[in-house]
């Protein structure tokens, strides 16, 4: 009936409910099953992500998994389902229905966190909006509508099996790298320096005189403030385009 | 009610702000076209946000009021916080990106982890924070004096309140958004208030308030004579009272003339060095530099802030000219009467009010409370963070629960905020870009050296460190309050307007010399590796 299904999670109790009814649906009509998990990559300072986590998450609650593709992959073998994990980056609601139409998804399976008050106007709801959003059927999972205590009892043997794949190669110090990239930083940084208290010198009370000499209609008081303004432009359009 | 016009413009602008705060979050999560199309919509958000981030209270109000009083000095303090900007680009932002931090005390940890460090690092940041609330409140409470006509006492306390309020209501969500229209509310506000002011008052052409600057005399020069002036013709012919003033001070110092408002090189020199180096070592400065998607983005956006922060400093000179111009007989009279804190701060307001009424005088004081006001939730949040993380749970009681670090980090939040109060009270008629500009002495002080040789030099150690910051901390605050208290010298040794000439190489020194007699150079191989692998 249902020839691919998607759903989204991101390691909380609800979106895994709707991640486990995905499998039984899959298994009971023979479909794939595309597991979507979304990095939101929006301009966001530190401060307001740690703000968010606290609301988004609740205090007292943490998250089932950080790894949640890896636990609904390894319940979709259980099961035997065909799986297919992607983990992509963006806005939520976008990536969800921009996943759905370039797969031709036709049944989008998707938790709802059940929040309330002032955080549902803060964050909306990515179930509601994926609703109105999408052309594909919606099927909205209410919080603890699934139990969920099987694939949870899955976690274990996945941590173990993250442990024995290894830690990450750890970044190695490189001389070179650091050497180049002090010469270009810092050479910068004092040519920089120099016009500044160059500037500061020529407007400072002892050389007011000097200041106040006339060139091309203006004293040079302005033309060493107006410099710096220049010279500070420039010198950060030269790093910006050789560092980046 | 003396503005019900411009009073209404800033209420309707902190709802707005609150408003925006929640919708344009729950946007971004559940629209499905916003990034869709095109990707055009980050980097300029985040370039206009760099700017609004930057543009603060000291910038808008402090700047050009401290022109508008002593002359081309004060523009100093505009110079010198536009070079911190590009000081902390070069040599700080790219490491900092990479090693994965974003505040300088989790930099420093990152790479000694160490009680001593933290502890220093924490009463520096609840130092800094609650000395730079001083600035905020002085400013907030003077517009409020100049909007609703109160005295500055209980300005002071309501704008304190509503710091409160604004923090407590989430001030510090979708910040970006917020920002980026502070951003473009600032930036458009100094150039609306020069175009204006050209082009009723100087024939179309900003260049021409120079010409006019060769004959004023500064205001905090020409206070009695000026009065005098004042007296005799009255206020209503500006450029007369000007040229009457000049004829009684022919010697007098032009609005050009350096050496008014910093009357000497070594003055001078100790505000610029404390600009120049002070951001590097603001708490609650938070690294906004390349949060955009990718490289390409945060090259556009980064250029995007320097134009816009070229453009507005550039732009702040001739407005605090055309101010000094249009207000003379008005900061004349106001420096007469003892009110030197709301000529230096409110002379941006008051020029909106002369060229454009009480609409723009409303857009202008919306646009300077909206800075305050974000910069004190940043500050208030950094300061709660420190109290409740490192001396709560990391001095005070290890192993306490959540619900007593915060109920710790509230009423320690709340007893910073009053003593900044009392402190703006007692300092509020200086100006708040000077006020400013001390708190970046200090943290150039103590943070700007840490954090620069945590990043870059491999032989630091933990004691130098400690050293260093130990040092920069005392003598920059034993300098900045002997000018507070007024005192002339320190130990035989002259007070200047910022404490950096001093503290500065103090803290360098310490720092250098310690690290040589010791050896504990941290987990240096694995910081450095991180903070300057290329991406």
């Amino acid at each position: 009936m249902y020839k691919k299904i998607l759903v989204a999670v991101d390691g909380y109790d609800p979106s895994l409910g709707a991640a486990k009814r995905a499998v039984e649906m899959a298994a009971q009509y023979g479909s794939q099953v595309i597991v979507i998990q979304v990095e939101e990559d929006i301009p966001l300072l530190e401060v307001e992500k740690s703000i968010e986590e606290a609301s988004l998450k609740g205090l007292e609650q943490k998250p089932l998994t950080d790894k949640p593709l890896d636990l609904v992959l390894a319940y979709g073998q259980q099961q035997g389902v065909s799986i297919d994990t992607r983990l992509e980056k963006g806005g939520i609601t976008a990536c969800i229905l921009k996943v759905t139409e370039d797969n031709g998804v036709d049944l989008i399976i998707i938790g709802d966190s059940g929040r309330k008050g002032i955080d549902k106007w803060y964050f909306g709801s990515v179930a509601q909006a994926v609703s109105e959003g999408a052309r594909s059927p919606v099927l909205i999972l209410k919080k603890g509508a699934v139990d969920i205590s099987d694939m949870l009892a899955l976690l274990p043997a996945l941590k173990e099996s993250a442990k024995l794949k290894g830690k990450v190669a750890k970044p190695v110090f490189q001389p070179e790298v650091f050497k180049k990239s002090f010469k270009f930083s810092f050479s910068l940084f004092v040519a920089f320096a120099i016009i500044y208290f160059g500037a500061v010198l020529l407007t400072s009370a002892p050389m007011k005189e000097t200041a106040a000499t006339i060139i091309m209609g203006l004293p040079l008081a302005i033309w060493a403030g107006w410099g710096t303004i220049i010279g500070g432009v420039v010198i950060t359009r030269i790093y910006l385009a050789k560092s980046i | 009610m003396e503005n019900p016009i411009a009073l209404s413009i800033v209420a309707l602008s902190v709802i707005l702000t609150i408003y925006i705060s929640y919708s344009s979050r729950r946007h971004t999560r559940t629209t499905a076209s916003f990034y869709v199309a095109g990707g055009q919509i980050p980097w300029k958000i985040n370039g206009l946000a760099m700017l609004g981030d930057y543009s603060s209270a000291a910038s808008f109000l402090g700047v050009a009021g401290a022109i508008a009083l002593g002359g081309i000095d004060g523009w100093w303090i505009a110079l010198g916080f536009f070079g911190a900007w590009i000081t902390v680009l070069l040599v700080a932002a790219g490491p900092l990106k990479r090693s994965g931090k974003f505040t300088i005390a989790d930099a420093l940890v990152a790479r000694f982890e160490c009680r001593g460090i933290k502890i220093l690092a924490m009463i520096s940041t609840i130092v800094l924070c609650t000395l730079y609330l001083v600035p905020q409140i002085v400013g907030a409470g003077h517009l409020f004096k100049l909007l609703l006509g109160w005295n500055f006492l209980p300005t002071v306390i309501a704008t304190g309140v509503l710091m409160a309020l604004f923090v407590i209501l989430g001030g510090m969500r979708g910040t970006t958004y917020n920002q980026a229209i502070q951003g473009v509310l600032l930036w458009s506000a100094m150039a609306a208030l020069l175009i204006v002011s050209s082009v009723v008052y100087f024939d179309g052409n900003p260049l021409n308030i120079i010409d006019a600057s060769h004959e004023m005399v500064p205001p905090i020069v020409a206070v009695s004579e000026a009065t005098a002036v004042i007296e005799k013709i009255g206020t209503e012919d500006v450029a007369a009272v000007i040229a009457a003033t000049r004829k009684a001070m022919p010697d007098a110092p032009s609005a050009l003339t350096p050496g008014v408002g910093l009357r000497d090189m070594m003055n001078q020199m100790s505000l610029v060095l404390g600009l120049f180096l002070g951001v590097l070592g603001l708490p609650h400065i938070l690294i906004r530099f390349y949060t955009v998607q990718d490289a390409r983005a945060a090259q556009k956006s980064t250029e995007f802030t320097i134009w816009g922060l070229a453009t507005f400093y550039a732009m702040v000179l001739l407005v605090g000219l055309a101010a000094m111009y249009l207000l003379y007989p008005t900061i004349i009279q106001l420096l007469d009467e003892g009110q030197r804190g709301m000529a230096t701060n409110m002379t941006v307001p008051m020029l909106g009010n002369l060229l454009g009424g009480e609409i723009f005088l409303g857009i202008i004081a919306a646009g300077a409370l909206a800075a305050m006001l974000s910069t004190s939730a940043g500050l208030l949040i950094s300061a709660t963070t420190s109290l409740a993380h490192d001396l709560y749970a990391g001095i005070l009681k290890p192993g306490s629960s959540d619900r007593e670090q915060l109920l710790f980090a509230k009423i320690g939040a709340g007893v910073l905020a009053v003593l900044a109060i009392m402190m703006a009270v007692w300092l509020k008629d200086v100006n708040v870009g000077m006020l400013v500009g001390m708190c970046f002495g200090i943290a150039a002080s103590t943070f700007a050296p840490a954090l620069l040789f945590t990043l870059w030099w491999r032989r630091l150690t933990k004691q130098g460190i400690m050293a260093g910051m130990l040092v920069g901390l005392v003598s920059s605050l034993l300098f900045t309050f002997g000018r507070f208290f007024g005192a002339d010298y320190i130990f035989g040794i002259p007070v200047l307007v910022n404490p950096a000439l001093y503290s500065v190489p103090a803290a360098v020194i310490a720092l250098v010399v310690v690290t040589y007699l010791t050896k504990d150079t941290g987990n240096v191989d694995d910081f450095m590796a991180v903070a300057h692998t290329k991406d």
